[in-house]
């Protein structure tokens, strides 16, 4: 059913378009925006127009920046020797939560994955290429351990051992202050078959 | 584990129903449509958290009622007592075990193992090789959550690698792209065939001796794996191999021909193949063979004895199998047959009901 404004409707359409968000959802959102003051509501819209206007693809490691190149590939003290390869955005974030990567990355944006519809050609594959012409030592893998990450991985290293680059694949194993027992079965047989020496 | 008390409410045809259960043989018969089948069937759902039947929970429930329930006392193979809940209220399901309610239900799974031999099962020997891979793989996934994991990242790949032959009968992409997920597809493949390749080399001792057992020494039964690539595949190398030796086919029909998912399994007896030239009496001791070797490799692989369900299937064995099927399933737990007519077990050790229009009586057993 719909309701007596069309403004009203437009916003719940809209709002259910979004990820993970039905109509009963964005209903129940629209109400709640409604009720709000309209200061905090508008200061929503702003940020959201700000995002289509302002946030754009670093042209450099196509990480999402408002700069150019982004904070990362312009900053002096980053390792410019050592780039880390992953699918989206969101993976830089996390592989910066560590503290322990002071390298370059390289957003890939997404995996290749024939069934719907992405090859090479459709990834920034051919910019990662063209990256390692710089003085680039090491390639670090960190697509994700689906089957569709790993394709990707070895995709690219099969491109660059003819450069001669090092090509790394992140490891896989058990998470830490995780106990034995409550790990998967597939994470420990892996994590066993790449075990390290002491 | 064995299942010493089943209760039932609103459940198929049993209105209510509550039955001790003997700890060894449990042998059901009455006519058809009785409600014979309806007993494994809860017994089956007390383990699988579903039917064998049906696909439909609400199916279960009887017919004019919105709720049903099944519950269970099992005695552990150390002789504790477990509860176990499970009421259907329209399409919700809610399981409780001791008391506690249970959130996920596929936790359940492997708790009460459980093998079914119902008369479906005849697809495993007479049927295509998806019907042997599908018993192999149901297997296997059940007493190794790695065999599954590996299996739905074979499946994975397959499909992806079969869109990637459609585009490249169409030219639209290049060779390089479909090596690496031959890299990725061999990968997973070979993990597959090497686990099933251990399980059939660890079995194919035990099911000679079921087999011979059963049928009384006339002749030797034998399981092989077939590969379906020309050559045998052991390493990714060799798997590797085998995909550009059938390229051009692979395609020109877009679709992935060799590995795990077209491979079969070949049993023979005294040399014959079981699927081709083996009588239908053959074929039902190889059938019981193979599902007292799914009987010991649960216990063996989960370390709890499963309970056993024969559905309709003992009285079509001629005696002198019967015989050593009886006698072979006495040494497992605890077994429930289901038979129209009437049984007579060499054994006094056991309980008969009788089933009628969803009631239980059992029966006493006098002496001959």
């Amino acid at each position: 059913m719909d309701f007596t404004s069309d403004v009203v409707n437009i916003a719940v359409e809209e709002l259910s378009k979004l990820p993970g968000i039905g109509k009963k959802t964005a209903q129940r959102l629209v109400f709640f925006l409604l009720k709000q003051e309209g200061e905090s509501v508008k200061s929503l819209a702003a940020a959201l127009v700000a995002l289509t206007e302002r946030v754009r693809y670093c042209p450099v490691c196509f990480n999402i920046t408002e700069q150019t190149p982004c904070a990362i590939c312009e900053h002096p003290k980053r390792d410019r020797h050592i780039i880390c390869v992953v699918e989206e955005p969101n993976d830089v974030l996390a592989i910066e939560r560590t503290g322990e990567y002071h390298g370059l990355y390289h957003v890939l944006g997404g995996a290749l994955s024939p069934l719907e519809g992405i090859g090479p050609d459709n990834l920034r594959i051919r910019e990662l290429i063209k990256r390692l012409q710089d003085d680039v030592d090491e390639l670090i893998l960190a697509t994700n351990a689906s089957a569709e990450g790993e394709a990707t991985a070895l995709y690219i290293s099969k491109l660059t051992r003819d450069l001669g680059i090092k090509t790394t694949r992140i490891a896989r194993g058990v998470p830490v202050g995780g106990d034995l027992e409550y790990t998967d079965e597939v994470t420990l047989a892996r994590a066993l078959s790449n075990r390290t020496e002491l | 584990m064995l299942l010493s008390r089943l209760l039932l409410k609103q459940f198929r045809n049993y209105t209510e129903l509550d039955i001790e259960l003997h700890p060894h043989l449990n042998i059901l018969t009455g006519e058809n449509g009785q409600g014979k089948t309806n007993i494994l069937e809860s017994i089956y759902c007390l383990s699988l958290v579903k039917s064998f039947r049906t696909s439909k929970d609400t199916e279960m429930v009887q017919f004019g009622r919105d709720t049903s329930t099944i519950a269970g006392d099992y005695q552990s193979d150390h002789g504790v007592t477990h509860k176990i809940v499970m009421i259907q209220n329209g399409r919700r399901k809610s399981i409780s075990l001791d008391g506690k309610r249970v959130i996920r239900h596929s936790d359940l799974i492997g708790q009460f193992p459980l093998v079914l031999f119902s008369p479906e099962d005849h697809r495993i020997t007479s049927g295509t090789p998806a019907e042997r891979r599908k018993f192999l793989d149901i297997l296997l996934s059940q007493a190794n959550r790695s065999y599954l994991k590996t299996l739905q990242e074979y499946q994975r790949i397959l499909r992806q690698r079969n869109q990637l032959l459609a585009l490249l009968a169409e030219k639209k992409i290049s060779i390089q792209e479909l090596e690496i997920w031959n890299e990725t597809l061999a990968e997973a493949g070979c993990s597959l065939i090497d686990s099933r390749r251990k399980f059939l080399h660890n079995i194919a001792e035990p099911l000679k001796e079921y087999y011979s057992s059963i049928s009384e020494n006339k002749g030797v039964l034998e399981i092989h794996y077939a590969h379906s690539s020309v050559e045998e595949i052991e390493t990714k190398e060799q798997y590797q191999e085998a995909l550009a030796s059938v390229f051009g086919k692979e395609v020109a029909l877009s679709k992935t021909i060799i590995g795990p998912h077209r491979d079969d399994i070949v049993l023979t007896i005294d040399g014959r193949d079981v699927r081709k030239h083996a009588s239908r009496g053959e074929q039902k001791s190889v059938l019981l063979a193979l599902k007292l070797i799914e009987l010991n490799y649960l216990k063996t692989k989960i370390g709890v004895t499963p309970v056993l369900l024969l559905d309709d299937i003992y009285s079509e064995l001629d005696t002198g199998r019967q015989k050593h099927v009886f006698e072979t399933i006495c040494r497992f737990g605890q077994t429930f047959i289901t038979s129209a007519t009437r049984i007579n077990f060499p054994s006094p050790d056991n309980s008969t009901f009788i089933v009628t229009n969803g009631n239980l009586v059992r029966q006493q057993s006098s002496p001959k």
